[in-house]
Protein backbone atom coordinates (compact mmCIF):
# COMPACT_ATOMS: atom_id res chain seq x y z
CA UNK A 1 0.00 0.00 0.00
CA UNK A 2 1.41 3.37 -0.83
CA UNK A 3 1.57 6.29 1.73
CA UNK A 4 -0.51 7.88 -1.31
CA UNK A 5 -3.49 5.33 -1.21
CA UNK A 6 -3.53 5.32 2.52
CA UNK A 7 -4.06 9.27 2.11
CA UNK A 8 -6.65 9.10 -0.21
CA UNK A 9 -8.65 6.59 1.54
CA UNK A 10 -8.14 7.68 4.91
CA UNK A 11 -8.67 11.63 4.46
CA UNK A 12 -13.06 10.89 4.54
CA UNK A 13 -12.26 9.02 7.80
CA UNK A 14 -10.27 11.73 9.80
CA UNK A 15 -12.59 14.53 8.34
CA UNK A 16 -15.80 12.54 9.37
CA UNK A 17 -13.72 12.05 13.18
CA UNK A 18 -12.17 15.35 13.80
CA UNK A 19 -14.05 17.37 11.62
CA UNK A 20 -14.21 19.11 7.81
CA UNK A 21 -11.36 21.26 8.61
CA UNK A 22 -9.19 18.44 9.31
CA UNK A 23 -6.60 17.42 6.28
CA UNK A 24 -3.80 14.89 5.93
CA UNK A 25 -0.42 16.41 4.80
CA UNK A 26 1.51 13.34 5.40
CA UNK A 27 1.34 9.64 5.94
CA UNK A 28 4.29 7.69 6.49
CA UNK A 29 5.04 3.95 6.74
CA UNK A 30 6.34 3.50 10.66
CA UNK A 31 6.76 -0.51 11.11
CA UNK A 32 6.31 -3.44 9.13
CA UNK A 33 5.50 -5.83 12.07
CA UNK A 34 4.20 -9.14 10.86
CA UNK A 35 1.06 -8.60 12.44
CA UNK A 36 0.19 -5.44 12.25
CA UNK A 37 0.81 -2.03 9.96
CA UNK A 38 1.32 1.03 11.57
CA UNK A 39 1.02 4.07 9.88
CA UNK A 40 2.12 7.62 10.92
CA UNK A 41 -0.42 10.08 9.91
CA UNK A 42 0.13 14.27 9.79
CA UNK A 43 -2.82 16.19 9.86
CA UNK A 44 -3.50 20.31 10.19
CA UNK A 45 -4.34 19.77 13.72
CA UNK A 46 -2.44 16.68 15.27
CA UNK A 47 -0.94 14.09 14.58
CA UNK A 48 -2.20 10.37 14.06
CA UNK A 49 -1.49 6.77 13.84
CA UNK A 50 -3.31 4.34 12.15
CA UNK A 51 -3.18 0.72 12.83
CA UNK A 52 -3.75 -2.04 9.85
CA UNK A 53 -4.42 -5.53 9.29
CA UNK A 54 -0.88 -6.73 7.68
CA UNK A 55 -2.24 -10.57 6.80
CA UNK A 56 1.39 -12.10 7.63
CA UNK A 57 1.74 -14.64 10.12
CA UNK A 58 2.87 -14.23 13.95
CA UNK A 59 2.80 -16.14 17.11
CA UNK A 60 -0.76 -17.39 18.71
CA UNK A 61 -3.93 -15.80 17.65
CA UNK A 62 -4.05 -12.50 18.12
CA UNK A 63 -7.90 -10.64 18.30
CA UNK A 64 -8.19 -8.40 14.94
CA UNK A 65 -7.33 -4.48 14.73
CA UNK A 66 -11.43 -4.29 15.61
CA UNK A 67 -11.06 -6.09 18.28
CA UNK A 68 -7.88 -4.46 19.80
CA UNK A 69 -9.29 -0.93 19.41
CA UNK A 70 -12.63 -1.85 21.46
CA UNK A 71 -10.24 -2.79 24.08
CA UNK A 72 -8.15 -0.11 23.57
CA UNK A 73 -11.17 2.04 24.37
CA UNK A 74 -12.54 0.32 27.25
CA UNK A 75 -9.40 0.80 29.29
CA UNK A 76 -9.09 4.23 27.81
CA UNK A 77 -12.24 4.78 29.27
CA UNK A 78 -11.42 2.96 33.05
CA UNK A 79 -8.43 5.42 32.97
CA UNK A 80 -5.24 3.73 31.98
CA UNK A 81 -2.86 5.54 29.42
CA UNK A 82 -3.78 4.92 26.61
CA UNK A 83 -4.40 6.51 23.00
CA UNK A 84 -7.51 7.60 22.24
CA UNK A 85 -9.40 6.01 19.72
CA UNK A 86 -10.98 7.96 16.55
CA UNK A 87 -12.35 5.98 14.72
CA UNK A 88 -12.46 1.90 13.69
CA UNK A 89 -11.95 0.45 10.15
CA UNK A 90 -14.29 -2.82 9.86
CA UNK A 91 -13.51 -3.99 5.90
CA UNK A 92 -12.85 -0.80 4.74
CA UNK A 93 -12.46 -1.44 0.53
CA UNK A 94 -9.12 -0.12 0.47
CA UNK A 95 -7.53 -0.39 4.49
CA UNK A 96 -9.09 -3.10 5.54
CA UNK A 97 -9.55 -3.96 8.96
CA UNK A 98 -7.72 -1.37 11.43
CA UNK A 99 -8.13 1.61 13.67
CA UNK A 100 -7.52 5.25 13.55
CA UNK A 101 -5.88 7.02 17.34
CA UNK A 102 -4.29 10.03 18.66
CA UNK A 103 -0.31 9.79 18.47
CA UNK A 104 1.19 9.69 21.77
CA UNK A 105 4.40 11.01 22.70
CA UNK A 106 7.04 9.33 24.80
CA UNK A 107 10.23 6.94 23.93
CA UNK A 108 9.79 3.17 24.03
CA UNK A 109 13.12 1.56 23.22
CA UNK A 110 13.67 -0.32 26.29
CA UNK A 111 17.67 0.30 26.87
CA UNK A 112 16.81 4.21 26.10
CA UNK A 113 13.86 4.37 28.92
CA UNK A 114 16.73 2.10 31.29
CA UNK A 115 19.81 4.03 30.79
CA UNK A 116 18.20 7.85 29.71
CA UNK A 117 19.82 10.18 33.11
CA UNK A 118 16.73 12.34 32.51
CA UNK A 119 14.46 9.47 33.65
CA UNK A 120 15.73 8.23 36.45
CA UNK A 121 13.39 10.10 38.47
CA UNK A 122 10.72 7.89 36.06
CA UNK A 123 12.03 4.91 36.53
CA UNK A 124 11.77 5.23 40.09
CA UNK A 125 8.30 5.19 40.02
CA UNK A 126 7.21 3.47 37.07
CA UNK A 127 6.87 0.00 38.80
CA UNK A 128 3.88 1.87 41.05
CA UNK A 129 2.84 3.70 37.47
CA UNK A 130 2.66 0.58 36.17
CA UNK A 131 0.46 -1.72 39.03
CA UNK A 132 -1.88 1.58 38.85
CA UNK A 133 -2.48 0.93 35.35
CA UNK A 134 -2.81 -2.75 35.68
CA UNK A 135 -5.29 -2.20 38.33
CA UNK A 136 -7.28 -0.04 36.42
CA UNK A 137 -7.53 -2.70 33.18
CA UNK A 138 -7.91 -5.68 35.39
CA UNK A 139 -10.62 -4.01 37.23
CA UNK A 140 -13.14 -3.52 33.68
CA UNK A 141 -15.71 -5.97 34.26
CA UNK A 142 -15.66 -8.60 31.84
CA UNK A 143 -18.96 -8.54 31.09
CA UNK A 144 -18.28 -5.37 29.38
CA UNK A 145 -15.66 -6.84 27.19
CA UNK A 146 -17.82 -10.04 25.62
CA UNK A 147 -15.85 -10.30 22.04
CA UNK A 148 -13.16 -11.13 23.92
CA UNK A 149 -11.69 -14.54 24.22
CA UNK A 150 -11.43 -16.51 27.48
CA UNK A 151 -7.77 -17.81 27.91
CA UNK A 152 -7.12 -18.96 31.29
CA UNK A 153 -3.85 -21.04 32.40
CA UNK A 154 -5.27 -24.39 31.41
CA UNK A 155 -6.17 -22.87 27.55
CA UNK A 156 -3.03 -21.42 26.89
CA UNK A 157 -0.95 -24.64 28.09
CA UNK A 158 -2.98 -26.91 25.59
CA UNK A 159 -1.96 -24.65 23.17
CA UNK A 160 1.81 -23.34 23.66
CA UNK A 161 2.30 -27.30 24.07
CA UNK A 162 0.62 -28.35 21.06
CA UNK A 163 3.08 -25.25 19.18
CA UNK A 164 5.74 -26.25 21.32
CA UNK A 165 5.23 -30.36 20.31
CA UNK A 166 5.16 -29.28 16.80
CA UNK A 167 8.97 -28.18 16.59
CA UNK A 168 9.75 -31.92 17.28
CA UNK A 169 12.73 -31.00 19.99
CA UNK A 170 12.84 -33.01 22.95
CA UNK A 171 13.58 -30.59 25.68
CA UNK A 172 13.26 -31.92 29.01
CA UNK A 173 13.30 -28.60 30.55
CA UNK A 174 10.10 -27.83 29.03
CA UNK A 175 8.57 -30.77 29.78
CA UNK A 176 9.13 -30.16 33.46
CA UNK A 177 7.45 -26.76 33.43
CA UNK A 178 4.58 -27.49 31.15
CA UNK A 179 4.43 -30.75 33.89
CA UNK A 180 4.84 -28.72 36.75
CA UNK A 181 2.25 -25.71 35.83
CA UNK A 182 -0.21 -27.99 34.76
CA UNK A 183 -0.38 -29.69 38.11
CA UNK A 184 -0.09 -25.94 39.62
CA UNK A 185 -2.99 -23.93 38.31
CA UNK A 186 -3.87 -21.47 41.05
CA UNK A 187 -7.54 -20.81 41.43
CA UNK A 188 -9.09 -17.64 39.37
CA UNK A 189 -12.52 -16.86 40.57
CA UNK A 190 -12.65 -13.78 38.79
CA UNK A 191 -11.38 -13.49 34.94
CA UNK A 192 -10.36 -9.96 34.07
CA UNK A 193 -9.44 -8.14 31.25
CA UNK A 194 -5.33 -9.04 30.61
CA UNK A 195 -3.32 -7.00 28.20
CA UNK A 196 -1.13 -9.99 27.27
CA UNK A 197 1.86 -8.49 26.21
CA UNK A 198 2.65 -6.01 29.32
CA UNK A 199 5.82 -4.82 29.04
CA UNK A 200 8.95 -2.23 28.36
CA UNK A 201 8.89 -2.23 24.29
CA UNK A 202 5.22 -1.72 24.66
CA UNK A 203 4.78 1.45 27.14
CA UNK A 204 5.40 5.17 25.42
CA UNK A 205 7.68 6.89 28.72
CA UNK A 206 8.07 10.44 29.39
CA UNK A 207 9.50 12.60 31.65
CA UNK A 208 6.26 12.35 33.42
CA UNK A 209 6.08 8.57 33.62
CA UNK A 210 4.18 6.33 31.26
CA UNK A 211 2.22 8.10 28.67
CA UNK A 212 0.71 5.53 26.53
CA UNK A 213 0.30 1.38 26.74
CA UNK A 214 0.82 -0.22 23.42
CA UNK A 215 -0.16 -3.11 21.26
CA UNK A 216 -3.42 -4.93 22.75
CA UNK A 217 -3.40 -7.50 20.04
CA UNK A 218 -2.54 -10.28 22.48
CA UNK A 219 -5.78 -9.22 24.49
CA UNK A 220 -8.05 -11.80 26.31
CA UNK A 221 -10.04 -12.42 29.38
CA UNK A 222 -8.25 -14.70 32.01
CA UNK A 223 -6.16 -14.75 35.05
CA UNK A 224 -4.68 -10.72 35.76
CA UNK A 225 -1.74 -11.83 37.24
CA UNK A 226 -0.33 -12.97 33.87
CA UNK A 227 0.33 -9.28 33.35
CA UNK A 228 2.52 -8.60 36.43
CA UNK A 229 3.79 -11.90 35.60
CA UNK A 230 4.91 -11.18 32.21
CA UNK A 231 5.91 -8.06 33.65
CA UNK A 232 8.64 -10.14 35.31
CA UNK A 233 10.10 -12.15 33.09
CA UNK A 234 13.93 -11.64 32.88
CA UNK A 235 13.95 -11.39 28.38
CA UNK A 236 11.66 -7.61 29.32
CA UNK A 237 14.77 -6.73 31.83
CA UNK A 238 17.14 -5.91 29.22
CA UNK A 239 20.37 -5.00 30.58
CA UNK A 240 18.97 -4.85 33.79
CA UNK A 241 18.88 -8.24 35.16
CA UNK A 242 19.40 -7.37 38.89
CA UNK A 243 15.72 -5.33 38.40
CA UNK A 244 12.96 -8.05 38.57
CA UNK A 245 10.17 -6.33 37.14
CA UNK A 246 10.47 -5.11 33.72
CA UNK A 247 14.52 -4.61 34.21
CA UNK A 248 13.03 -0.74 36.35
CA UNK A 249 11.73 -2.46 40.23
CA UNK A 250 11.39 -5.16 42.67
CA UNK A 251 8.73 -7.79 43.11
CA UNK A 252 7.78 -6.62 46.74
CA UNK A 253 7.11 -3.19 45.04
CA UNK A 254 4.85 -4.39 42.01
CA UNK A 255 3.02 -6.70 44.80
CA UNK A 256 2.67 -3.28 47.34
CA UNK A 257 1.42 -0.86 44.93
CA UNK A 258 -0.96 -3.53 42.68
CA UNK A 259 -2.37 -4.46 46.45
CA UNK A 260 -2.99 -0.89 47.30
CA UNK A 261 -4.63 0.16 43.75
CA UNK A 262 -6.65 -2.74 43.56
CA UNK A 263 -7.53 -3.55 47.14
CA UNK A 264 -6.72 -6.69 46.93
CA UNK A 265 -4.10 -9.27 48.41
CA UNK A 266 -1.19 -11.49 46.10
CA UNK A 267 -0.41 -14.05 46.72
CA UNK A 268 3.45 -14.12 45.80
CA UNK A 269 3.63 -17.90 44.80
CA UNK A 270 0.90 -16.92 42.29
CA UNK A 271 3.12 -14.24 40.66
CA UNK A 272 5.82 -16.80 40.45
CA UNK A 273 3.74 -19.07 38.82
CA UNK A 274 2.98 -16.57 36.41
CA UNK A 275 6.34 -15.69 35.71
CA UNK A 276 7.49 -19.27 35.16
CA UNK A 277 4.15 -19.62 32.84
CA UNK A 278 5.86 -16.36 30.63
CA UNK A 279 9.63 -17.78 30.59
CA UNK A 280 7.85 -21.27 29.10
CA UNK A 281 5.84 -18.95 26.86
CA UNK A 282 8.73 -16.87 26.09
CA UNK A 283 11.29 -20.05 25.20
CA UNK A 284 8.22 -21.33 23.08
CA UNK A 285 8.18 -18.18 20.86
CA UNK A 286 11.79 -18.19 20.75
CA UNK A 287 11.72 -21.55 19.00
CA UNK A 288 8.68 -20.27 16.33
CA UNK A 289 10.78 -17.37 15.57
CA UNK A 290 13.50 -19.93 14.46
CA UNK A 291 11.44 -22.47 12.96
CA UNK A 292 9.63 -19.77 11.43
CA UNK A 293 13.12 -19.30 9.73
CA UNK A 294 13.73 -22.79 9.27
CA UNK A 295 10.46 -23.90 7.71
CA UNK A 296 11.03 -20.67 5.13
CA UNK A 297 7.98 -19.18 6.30
CA UNK A 298 10.70 -15.50 6.84
CA UNK A 299 14.13 -16.37 6.41
CA UNK A 300 16.15 -14.19 8.75
CA UNK A 301 19.18 -14.68 10.12
CA UNK A 302 17.67 -12.56 13.64
CA UNK A 303 14.89 -15.11 13.75
CA UNK A 304 17.66 -17.89 13.59
CA UNK A 305 19.73 -16.51 16.15
CA UNK A 306 16.73 -16.14 18.38
CA UNK A 307 16.27 -20.13 18.30
CA UNK A 308 19.60 -20.14 20.46
CA UNK A 309 18.24 -18.04 23.21
CA UNK A 310 15.87 -20.93 24.30
CA UNK A 311 19.16 -22.08 26.44
CA UNK A 312 18.63 -18.58 28.25
CA UNK A 313 14.71 -19.54 28.77
CA UNK A 314 15.30 -22.77 30.01
CA UNK A 315 18.26 -21.44 32.63
CA UNK A 316 15.58 -18.78 33.44
CA UNK A 317 12.97 -21.73 33.88
CA UNK A 318 15.23 -23.96 36.37
CA UNK A 319 15.93 -20.76 38.52
CA UNK A 320 12.56 -20.26 39.28
CA UNK A 321 11.58 -24.56 39.53
CA UNK A 322 14.61 -24.81 41.52
CA UNK A 323 13.12 -21.95 44.13
CA UNK A 324 10.20 -24.52 44.05
CA UNK A 325 11.69 -27.48 44.44
CA UNK A 326 13.15 -25.90 47.53
CA UNK A 327 10.22 -24.76 49.15
CA UNK A 328 11.46 -21.08 49.27
CA UNK A 329 8.83 -18.71 49.54
CA UNK A 330 8.66 -16.31 46.49
CA UNK A 331 9.88 -13.16 46.41
CA UNK A 332 7.23 -10.38 47.85
CA UNK A 333 6.16 -12.12 50.97
CA UNK B 1 19.01 -30.77 27.15
CA UNK B 2 20.44 -30.72 23.68
CA UNK B 3 21.97 -27.82 21.88
CA UNK B 4 18.83 -26.44 20.00
CA UNK B 5 18.07 -25.38 16.69
CA UNK B 6 18.82 -23.81 14.46
CA UNK B 7 22.35 -26.11 14.63
CA UNK B 8 25.81 -24.74 13.59
CA UNK B 9 25.21 -25.46 10.23
CA UNK B 10 21.73 -24.08 9.95
CA UNK B 11 23.21 -20.62 11.77
CA UNK B 12 26.05 -20.23 9.63
CA UNK B 13 24.05 -20.95 6.57
CA UNK B 14 21.82 -17.98 7.53
CA UNK B 15 24.42 -16.35 8.13
CA UNK B 16 25.71 -16.80 4.64
CA UNK B 17 22.49 -15.71 3.16
CA UNK B 18 22.57 -12.17 4.75
CA UNK B 19 25.35 -11.36 3.86
CA UNK B 20 24.69 -12.42 0.01
CA UNK B 21 22.16 -10.09 0.33
CA UNK B 22 22.21 -7.15 2.70
CA UNK B 23 19.29 -5.08 3.24
CA UNK B 24 19.88 -1.34 2.02
CA UNK B 25 19.00 0.76 5.05
CA UNK B 26 22.57 1.06 7.05
CA UNK B 27 20.93 1.52 10.39
CA UNK B 28 19.54 -1.82 9.79
CA UNK B 29 22.62 -3.47 7.82
CA UNK B 30 24.50 -2.45 11.34
CA UNK B 31 21.55 -4.30 13.31
CA UNK B 32 21.95 -7.59 11.55
CA UNK B 33 25.83 -7.62 10.95
CA UNK B 34 26.19 -7.75 14.85
CA UNK B 35 23.27 -10.17 14.97
CA UNK B 36 25.36 -12.35 11.63
CA UNK B 37 28.79 -11.59 14.08
CA UNK B 38 26.99 -13.03 17.45
CA UNK B 39 26.07 -16.43 15.26
CA UNK B 40 29.39 -16.81 14.04
CA UNK B 41 30.51 -16.47 17.32
CA UNK B 42 28.28 -18.79 19.18
CA UNK B 43 29.19 -21.23 16.35
CA UNK B 44 33.05 -20.93 17.27
CA UNK B 45 32.19 -21.33 21.00
CA UNK B 46 29.87 -24.22 20.34
CA UNK B 47 33.06 -26.08 17.66
CA UNK B 48 35.89 -25.55 21.27
CA UNK B 49 33.17 -26.66 23.95
CA UNK B 50 30.66 -29.19 22.75
CA UNK B 51 32.45 -32.41 23.07
CA UNK B 52 32.98 -31.50 26.83
CA UNK B 53 29.38 -30.02 27.33
CA UNK B 54 28.45 -32.97 26.03
CA UNK B 55 30.54 -35.35 28.26
CA UNK B 56 29.14 -33.49 31.33
CA UNK B 57 25.19 -33.72 29.84
CA UNK B 58 25.89 -37.56 29.50
CA UNK B 59 27.38 -37.96 32.80
CA UNK B 60 24.67 -35.97 34.62
CA UNK B 61 21.85 -37.75 33.01
CA UNK B 62 23.53 -41.37 33.65
CA UNK B 63 23.40 -40.00 37.56
CA UNK B 64 19.87 -39.06 37.45
CA UNK B 65 18.64 -41.83 35.52
CA UNK B 66 20.31 -44.72 36.78
CA UNK B 67 21.48 -45.44 33.29
CA UNK B 68 24.51 -46.61 31.49
CA UNK B 69 23.93 -45.71 27.68
CA UNK B 70 26.27 -43.55 25.84
CA UNK B 71 23.37 -41.98 23.60
CA UNK B 72 22.78 -38.54 24.17
CA UNK B 73 19.71 -38.67 22.01
CA UNK B 74 18.30 -41.53 23.52
CA UNK B 75 19.42 -40.39 27.82
CA UNK B 76 17.11 -36.94 26.82
CA UNK B 77 14.11 -38.94 25.67
CA UNK B 78 14.28 -40.94 28.31
CA UNK B 79 14.82 -37.97 30.59
CA UNK B 80 11.73 -36.72 29.00
CA UNK B 81 9.32 -39.76 28.96
CA UNK B 82 10.16 -39.65 32.96
CA UNK B 83 9.42 -36.28 33.87
CA UNK B 84 5.94 -36.36 31.57
CA UNK B 85 5.52 -39.16 32.96
CA UNK B 86 5.26 -38.15 36.80
CA UNK B 87 8.38 -41.03 37.64
CA UNK B 88 11.09 -38.11 37.49
CA UNK B 89 9.01 -35.46 40.23
CA UNK B 90 10.32 -31.76 40.71
CA UNK B 91 12.70 -32.04 43.43
CA UNK B 92 16.29 -30.45 44.34
CA UNK B 93 18.45 -32.93 42.94
CA UNK B 94 17.10 -32.86 39.63
CA UNK B 95 16.55 -29.19 39.32
CA UNK B 96 20.56 -29.11 40.65
CA UNK B 97 21.81 -31.12 38.00
CA UNK B 98 19.61 -30.02 34.96
CA UNK B 99 20.82 -26.16 36.17
CA UNK B 100 24.43 -27.84 35.91
CA UNK B 101 23.49 -28.66 32.20
CA UNK B 102 21.76 -25.35 32.03
CA UNK B 103 24.75 -23.57 33.03
CA UNK B 104 27.22 -25.37 31.06
CA UNK B 105 24.73 -24.71 28.07
CA UNK B 106 24.68 -21.10 28.52
CA UNK B 107 28.77 -21.01 28.08
CA UNK B 108 28.07 -22.11 24.54
CA UNK B 109 24.48 -19.78 23.46
CA UNK B 110 25.69 -16.79 25.74
CA UNK B 111 28.19 -16.90 28.44
CA UNK B 112 27.54 -13.42 29.53
CA UNK B 113 24.17 -14.63 30.72
CA UNK B 114 24.46 -16.66 33.73
CA UNK B 115 23.63 -14.83 36.94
Amino acid sequence: MTPATVQEALQPIVADALGPECHIDQCRRLTAGASAATWWVGTNQQPLILRLEAGGEQFGTGVGKTVEAKTQQAAGDAGAPVAKVFSILENHPQLGNGYLMQALGGESLAPKILKAPELEAVRAGLTRQCAEALSKIHSIPSAELPFLPLQDAAEQLDSLQQIHQSFGETLPVFTLAFRWLSDNIPPCPQPALVHGDFRLGNFLITEQGLNGILDWELTHLGDPMEDLGWLCVRAWRFNRPDKAVGGFGDRHQLIEAYEQARGVQVNPEHLRYWELFGTLKWGVICQYQAHSHLNNQVRSVERAAIGRRVAETEYDMLQLLNAIAHNTPAEGH
Amino acid sequence: MPLNRPTQDELLEAVAEYLSQPVVDAAADRFYRRVACNAVELVRREQALQSDFQQSERQHLQLLLNATSDELAELNQRLNAAIASGELALTPALTKALLAIAELKLGIDNPRYAL
